[in-house]
This record gives structure tokens, sequence and C-alpha cells, in this order.
């Protein structure tokens, strides 16, 4: 180190110092096109360190940030069995903080509460069976909260507006769920994935049921039964769009007198709704037994509580 | 009779930069790397990654795929870098200890071309080593990917769905799920990436062995520069917003310009998650490398130039 001369070393600092210098701006625009890219990795939250321990907030430093919060994720495994519901949360939430742009976390963190958590406080605390409801709507808006969270950092993902759209289409789970709400989230998940025209087709099928909105579905309905033969091609031709036009049909006339079906399915009329009558009924009946078998486990429970 | 002597082949005249003469001692540089025996980590390295493919068949199927991407480029960052810092710092004082360094600077032989064969044959050898890691990894994810693919289109074909448009609804929707989270060529762009940093910290170690006294303090050096680097885009903020008092900006200004920015090669967390990376991004990623590295290499021959050996 002292064989050279200073001379050298003051060379060398102003090749450092006048490279630095005209690679800053470079590496400034190089970091500025990875943001507008999504490729850069968000900036940490020092308040990170506690949560992860030193050693794994030195990997996160490292460059191996997803490596960290899938060991998180497997780390949470061992939680989601104990069914300790709170501390899952932690952890996923942990990971939607590490990597928000992996769908995956948070998809997994409002599912846990949506499904799994819901169906565990179902059967918990059944000596205050009047809190069960509001306890469990709590997860289901806390699930759709966290979802819209994730389309802040994720705005290009279809994924989580159609998790959405099918919370607001549960009915047996979500007080606050709606035909309209779940056409929109459809809606705006078709818009980022056009060529998934299920999900257009979907936002059409909810539309349809929305009290209100028969008008602005019965067109809507017509047109994707003329896109062409049923099952072909890019048609939107479908059993379930006729079976929505059948009986959309009464509300419509009640306010268009004028409308009608098209002939060759006005044929076909009556046995499509039979079919659906059928179905309904059987889904009806599914219900039923579900609700007494959930009835027979809650009073076992609240024996063996007792 | 003696046939005529034949008149001596023309002496050739010696080229002040050769590039033969650079690959030559590349070539050289990457020899004595493989009798050091690194390629023995490929065995680690197998071993984590079919470790990593069957474990944890718990997690949902994107989790074991993003899991065994996730240990697969991990590995193949760490083992690079480790390259980069160890095999580097090795060289200098290994041709020193050898004799090798006076055999060949004896000769007429820039010692500019010795830095650059050095470095090149460093290069040569991460790249051989991510390429064989590369296709080693690529083989179980493909592997992996058809697996879990024909395994959740199963379950699919056994469920029941209200109607045939919501099952083919599905399996359209896992198709596509696994194709983003499969072998993708943003994968291969996050591995080149992953290259492009190991080379800029190959630049930076021979930069430091240059100048230093030991190879262990060679090593922690480079060690200490890559922790720094990481976080380098910190301090390049503080110099250039709008804030900071005097003595930070003093402070980051000096980090900023002397410690290259290893941050902007991190994309390996973005391609794991499915992203995909454009074309000019790697370009610009290329340019980036090409900078540092005549930075470091300049600097280098500098101090070089002037060792007493």
């Amino acid at each position: 180190m002292f064989s050279i001369r200073p001379r050298k070393w003051l060379f060398a600092a102003g090749v450092l110092l006048l490279g630095g210098l005209a690679r800053l701006p470079l590496e400034h625009r190089f970091s500025a096109t990875l943001h507008e890219h999504r490729l850069a990795e968000e900036k940490l939250n020092l308040s990170l360190r506690d949560e992860l321990g030193q050693s794994f907030f030195i990997a996160v430093l490292g460059g191996f940030r997803s490596l960290v919060a899938s060991l998180v994720e497997i780390d949470n495994i061992q939680a989601w069995q104990d069914q300790n519901f709170a501390k899952v949360d932690a952890a996923y939430a942990l990971c939607t903080r590490l990597q928000p742009r992996v769908w995956h976390y948070w998809d997994w963190r409002a599912w846990m509460k949506t499904h799994n958590a819901y169906d565990h406080y179902k059967y918990e605390d059944m000596s205050r069976p009047g809190l069960q409801p509001w306890i469990r709507q709590n997860l289901i808006d806390d699930g759709i909260a966290i979802l819209k969270e994730g389309m802040k950092h994720l705005p290009d993902d279809f994924r989580l507006p159609r998790a959405i759209a099918w919370l607001m289409a549960d009915f047996e789970k979500n007080q606050h769920a709606s035909y309209y709400e779940a056409s929109q989230w459809f809606y705006r998940a078709w818009q980022l994935r056009p060529h998934y025209r299920h999900l257009y087709r979907f936002h059409v099928y909810h539309l349809a049921q929305a009290p209100g909105h028969e008008l602005e579905a019965w067109p809507l309905l017509l047109e994707m039964y003329h896109s062409g033969p049923i099952k072909s091609g890019n048609s939107d031709h479908t059993p379930s769009g006729e079976t929505h036009l059948v009986r959309l049909l009464p509300k419509v006339q009640a306010m268009l007198p004028d409308a009608a079906l098209p002939p060759e399915l006005a044929a076909r009329a009556p046995a499509i709704l039979a079919a659906d009558q059928e179905r309904r009924e059987a889904v009806e009946r599914r219900l039923e037994r579900e609700r007494a078998q959930e009835e027979e486990v809650q009073e076992a429970i609240l024996k063996m509580k007792r | 009779m003696s046939a005529p002597a034949s008149s001596p082949p023309p002496a050739r005249r010696h080229q002040r930069f050769s590039l033969l003469r650079i690959l030559t001692l590349a070539g050289g540089t990457f020899t004595q790397l493989v009798r050091m025996k690194v390629f023995y980590f490929m065995a680690l390295f197998a071993i984590a990654i079919i470790a990593a493919s069957f474990a944890f068949a718990d997690l949902q199927t994107d989790g074991q795929l993003k899991l065994l991407k996730d240990v697969s480029l991990a590995s193949m960052s760490l083992f690079s870098m480790l390259f980069a810092i160890a095999g580097t710092a090795l060289l200098i004082p290994r041709d020193i200890e050898d004799r090798t360094l006076y055999t060949i600077l004896c000769k007429p032989v820039p010692r500019l071309e010795y830095l650059l064969g050095k470095l090149l044959g460093m290069v040569f050898l991460i790249f051989i080593s991510l390429v064989l890691m590369n296709l080693l990894f690529s083989a179980v994810l493909y592997l992996k990917e058809q697996a879990v693919l024909s395994q959740l289109i199963s379950v699919l074909e056994q469920r029941q769905f209200p109607s045939r448009e919501a099952l083919e609804a599905n399996i359209a929707d896992v198709q596509e799920r696994m194709a983003g989270q499969g072998l993708t060529w943003s994968l291969q762009n996050g591995i080149l990436a992953i290259f492009l940093k190991a080379t800029v910290l190959t630049g930076v170690t021979l930069f430091v062995s240059t100048f230093a006294s030991s190879t262990i303090f060679t090593i922690m050096t480079s060690l200490a520069i890559m922790v720094i680097g990481q976080a380098q885009s910190i301090a390049r903020d503080v110099l250039m917003g709008p804030d900071a008092s005097l003595v930070p900006r003093i402070i980051a200004g000096a980090v900023s310009l002397f410690f290259p920015d290893f941050k902007n090669f991190d994309i390996t967390d973005a391609v794991i998650a499915g992203a995909t990376v454009p074309a000019v991004v790697m370009g610009k990623m290329i340019g980036l490398t090409v900078v540092y590295l005549t930075i470091h290499l300049m600097a280098a021959y500098i101090l070089f130039s002037d060792k007493e050996l």
C-alpha cells in the first residue's frame, strides 16, 4: 500500500471523483427508469428492523427481500395451523410491506381474513353469539380494504379487483354484498385484461341482477346473444347469458313494453326457466342443509363449553 | 550442395495494445481459478434448488414456484458475489506468490493488459458459473411448473362449477398465472442483472487488490464497499434532495461519488414477482456496468502502474 507514490493516490482519487461526477446523473436517471417500469424495490421502512430481526433485516438490505418474504410466509404456516389468525395477519402484513408488488401476498392476506379466519370465528367464542356476525363482517370489510390497498401498488393487476368482485357478490358471507358493486369490480378487472371475456360476461350477469339496472343490462345481454353461435371462438353467447335474458324479460317489459326475446330463444324460454328454477331450488336445499349442519355444530360447541 | 539458408521470419512489431495478449491472460486466469476447484459449489447449488423444489408442498402453488425462484436466484447472487470478491482478491497475491506476475511483467506486457486479462478471466468464470446454475435452475423450474400446472388442472376438472364457462375461465386463469410464474425471459434478464452486478464487484475488488497489503484486507474492504453500495441510493437522494444541511450533504456526496450503486442491479425481486423487463432497461444496465468498469479499471491501473512488486 505504501509502495505507491502519493501523486498516484491523488490521480486515482481524481479518477474516482470525476468518474463519480460523470456517473451520478446516469445512476439517478437509471434509478428513475427502474421506478418507472416498477422494477426497483420500494423504499424500506426502518421500523421493519424490529419486526424482522437483525439478520433478516441485513438480508433485506443485501437485496434478498423476496427470499425473506418467502421465509416469513413459511414461518407463518405454523400460526395458520394453530389458527392464530392475528399472527397470520401480522406475518402477511409484513410480507406485503416487504414486497408490495407481489399479488400473492395481498391476495392471501385478504383470503386468510375473508375465508379462513371467517370460518374459524364462526365457531370461536360461541358464548357471545351476538358478536359473531359483527366480527365476521369486520373480517370481510378488512379483506376488501386489504385488496383495495394492494390495488394502489398493483394498479394493473386484474386479480385484485376480481377478488373484490367475488366478495361483493357473496351474499352468504357479506352483509354489504351488492350485485351492482360486484358488476363494477368485474368491469374494472376486465378493463385490465380485455382478452378475458369471461370477466366482461360476469360484469353483465351481475349487472342484470342489480335492482334498478335492468335496462342497462338488457342491451348488453342481447349484444352478447347476437355475438355468434353459442360456445364458438370469441362469442359471448353463453347458456348463462340466455338464462339472464329470459329471467330479465318480465322486469324489462314492465318498463319497455316492446322488449322481446329473440324468437329462437323465446321458443326455449320455458325450458330455460324450468332448468333455472330447478338449479335455484337445488342451491337453496344445499344452503338449508349447510345451515342446519352449522347450527348442530354450534350447539355441540356450546354444550361442550358449558 | 547445401540448401540456401532460409531467411529468418521478419520480426513482428511489438504492439502497444494487444487483444490477443489480454485473451491469453484471461484464459490463464480462468484455468488458474478452475484448478482451485471452484466448480464444486455446483453440488451445493444443486442440493439447494432440488430441496427448494420439493420443500413446503403445503404452500399454495404460486408460493412453491416463488420459493424455488427465491432460493435459486438468491444462491446465484450469493455465489457470484462471493466468486467476484474472493476469487479476484486472490488473483494478484497468488501471482506474486507463484512468481507468475514477474514472468509476465518482465515481458513487454503492459500492466493495463495484465489487469484487463485478470478481470476478463474472472468475469468469464462468473459467466460460466451462472450459465451452469441457470441451466440447472431452468430445468428444475420447468419440470416443477409443468407438474404444478397439470396438478391444478386435474383438481379444477374434478371440482363442480356452475357452468362449463366457469371451469374454462378458471383453467385459463391458472394457465396464465403459471405462465407468469414459470420460466420466462424476464427471469433470464434477472440472472443477467446478477451477472452484471458481480462484474462491477469484480472491478471494485480488482481496484482494491492493486493497493491492498493482504488478501483478507481486499476481501473485507470489498465486502464493505458492497454493503455501502447497497445503500448508495439513499446517500444520492440526500445529496440531490433539497432538504439536507451541509455536513450530511458532504458525507452523502462522498458516498455517492466513490461507491457504486448496487441497488440499481437488484431487479430479481421484480422478475420473481412476474414483472417484464424491457430491453432498453437491460441495455442501460449494461451501459452503466461498462461505465463502472472503466472508472475502476482506470483507477486500478494508475495505482498498479506505480506499484513496486
